[in-house]
């Protein structure tokens, strides 16, 4: 456990010194296995938990971001600021909703697993729906 | 127009989508909860206001003098969503900036102004920009970038030196002027005596001399005439080097010399003489000075493979007693071959050779710089054989004035040959 955290705190060191953003999802599966693995901690915790990855993950791609020669005009930073917090604030109902949700007794079947792969694809093609929109409008 | 998708939009996708597929195949609905955060995340940023970021940029002047300074504003207005906008200054080589790009908040509908100061390193007719204009939505998740709207056009013209002496022509034209002429006439400069002639004036009698001698001897004096000046430029090649070089050092003593020769009242013209022909008619005042300045900044080197000689230059350009000062960095045949060709029509011709050894620094002793410099002095000797002086301009280590002294020098002592 101590050698995965230590890992995962390294990784991100190193991505955010070296400027290279690729290091943070890996220290973020690192992070959240972590969380996951162990006990499978089915409290409001792992909304907590969930929330703090995206802080950290939002942070992080943040500062790397900001690199380069420029003037800063005060208060640039208070509308990023406080967005990607109402951001991590609005996950958690849902999260709540999901972790309530996994508390219903539904027998697992290949119909289920199914429903619930066609929903993952679904979720992930209206994501991409979106953002194609989002980029050409 | 660019758009861009913050490259974290994808890792969180994928993040999420591996959280799902863990949560379904191992039964762990843990890690569902855990890519909720980031799903509610990719939902807002794909679900806000796009961006619509416009930029203009303008200068407070049309016209700057070389060394100045010019003020440029980037105004910028937002249709869209409110934006983090970075302004990067519209900065190219002859046209610098220390500036660094500028960032701000630009409310939805907002507009804003910001200013950069941009150093003229260089006559000509520069062209302000690109100017980029950057806008990064409220959660960073999309850039929008675009060029700024309107590249204006800024005249940047020479530093005119004023020259203390210039090169008297060797023939004048025969109109008032502040000349004076090397032939007799009405003047008031002191010329020669010589015996009474039926016509001359009583007033013009000398009456030291003529009781000298007995017999009535009257004064001649030299008339103050004006010149026919005309500014060859020779265009075909240049040596440049950054924002400094030949054509740069040709357009300034070009500059120079039309204003001195101007305010004393002479009929300046100008040839661009290379891969483009471009003249402009002799003509006297200070209107003539501005026309040249405007068609210098135009200057430029095209290359050209085309022979073109001193045909090709209209005949009333060049008057049969006008002063040829070629500004030339005696590189190119045709240049030469146009300048040898003037003297053989009976021209008088000064060759101002611009130095393409000031622009670049080579090796004195390489063989092939030896040899090179060998020909140009050959070249040199054979414009002086046929009474064509040659100064040698090093700039900025020699100051111009010195180079016209260097001529009038030669032209005191040396004997020009009238017709080659």
């Amino acid at each position: 456990m101590l050698a995965a955290a230590g890992a995962a705190i390294l990784i991100l060191g190193l991505g955010l010194l070296t400027r290279r953003s690729g290091a943070i999802p890996i220290a973020l599966v690192l992070v959240g296995a972590l969380h996951v693995i162990p006990d499978g901690d089915r409290s409001i915790g792992t909304v907590i938990y969930g929330s703090a990855l995206l802080l950290t993950a939002e942070l992080a791609y943040w500062s790397i971001d900001e690199h380069g020669r420029r003037l800063v005009e005060p208060g640039v930073f208070v509308p990023r600021l406080l967005a990607i917090l109402a951001v991590v604030a609005a996950g958690i109902p849902p999260s709540v909703l999901v972790l309530t949700a996994a508390d219903v007794d539904i027998s697992r079947s290949a119909a289920s697993t199914a429903a619930g792969a066609t929903a993952i694809v679904a979720c992930v093609a209206l994501l991409a729906a979106m953002a194609r929109r989002r980029m050409t409008s | 127009m660019t758009r861009y998708l913050s490259p974290r939009l994808h890792a969180y996708t994928a993040l999420a989508a591996i959280a799902l597929i863990g949560a379904l195949a191992f039964g762990r609905p843990e890690l569902a909860v855990l890519a909720t955060p980031f799903l509610v995340f990719l939902g807002v940023a794909f679900v806000g206001m796009p961006l619509a970021v416009d930029g203009e940029l303008e200068l407070d002047r049309e016209r700057v003098l070389e060394g100045e300074s010019v003020r440029a504003t980037i105004t910028v207005s937002n249709r869209g969503a409110g934006a983090r906008v970075e302004v990067r200054p519209p900065g190219t080589e002859r046209l610098r900036t220390n500036a660094r790009p500028i960032e701000c908040w630009v409310s939805a509908g907002e507009q804003r102004a910001v200013g950069f100061e941009l150093s003229v390193e260089r006559w000509g007719v520069l062209a302000a920009g690109p100017a980029v204009v950057r806008a990064h939505d409220r959660l960073g998740a999309f850039t929008f970038e675009r060029p700024v709207a309107g590249a204006p056009e800024l005249r940047a013209y020479p530093r005119v030196d004023r020259l203390r002496r210039l090169v008297a022509p060797l023939r004048n034209r025969p109109v008032l002027g502040s000349q004076v002429s090397r032939e007799r006439g009405e003047g008031i400069e002191f010329a020669d005596l010589r015996p009474l002639i039926p016509g001359d004036r009583v007033r013009s009698i000398n009456w030291r001399a003529s009781a000298r001698r007995g017999v009535p001897y009257v004064n001649m004096q030299h008339p103050e005439q004006s010149a026919d000046v005309v500014l060859f430029l020779d265009t075909f090649a240049e040596a440049e080097r950054a924002v400094a070089g030949t054509l740069d050092a040709a357009v300034h003593a070009a500059a120079a010399l039309a204003s001195t020769y101007l305010t004393r009242r002479d009929r300046v013209a100008l040839v661009s003489f290379g891969g483009v022909l471009s003249w402009l008619v002799g003509s006297p005042g200070t209107t003539q000075l501005y026309r040249i300045v405007d068609a210098l900044l135009e200057s430029h080197v095209k290359p050209s493979f085309r022979w073109t000689d001193i045909t090709h230059v209209p005949v009333q350009l060049l008057p049969v007693r006008a002063l040829v000062l070629a500004l030339s960095p005696l590189l190119d045949e045709r240049g030469i071959g146009a300048l040898l060709d003037l003297r053989a029509r009976g021209y008088d011709v000064v060759v101002v050779e611009i130095s393409p050894l000031a622009v670049g620094e080579a090796d004195s002793h390489a063989l092939p710089l030896r040899l090179w410099r060998l020909q140009r002095e050959a070249l040199r000797a054979r414009f002086e054989r046929l009474g064509v002086p040659v100064a040698r301009w090093d700039r900025p280590h020699t100051d111009l004035d010195l180079v016209v002294q260097e001529v009038i020098a030669f032209r005191r002592h040396a004997r020009a040959v009238p017709r080659v």
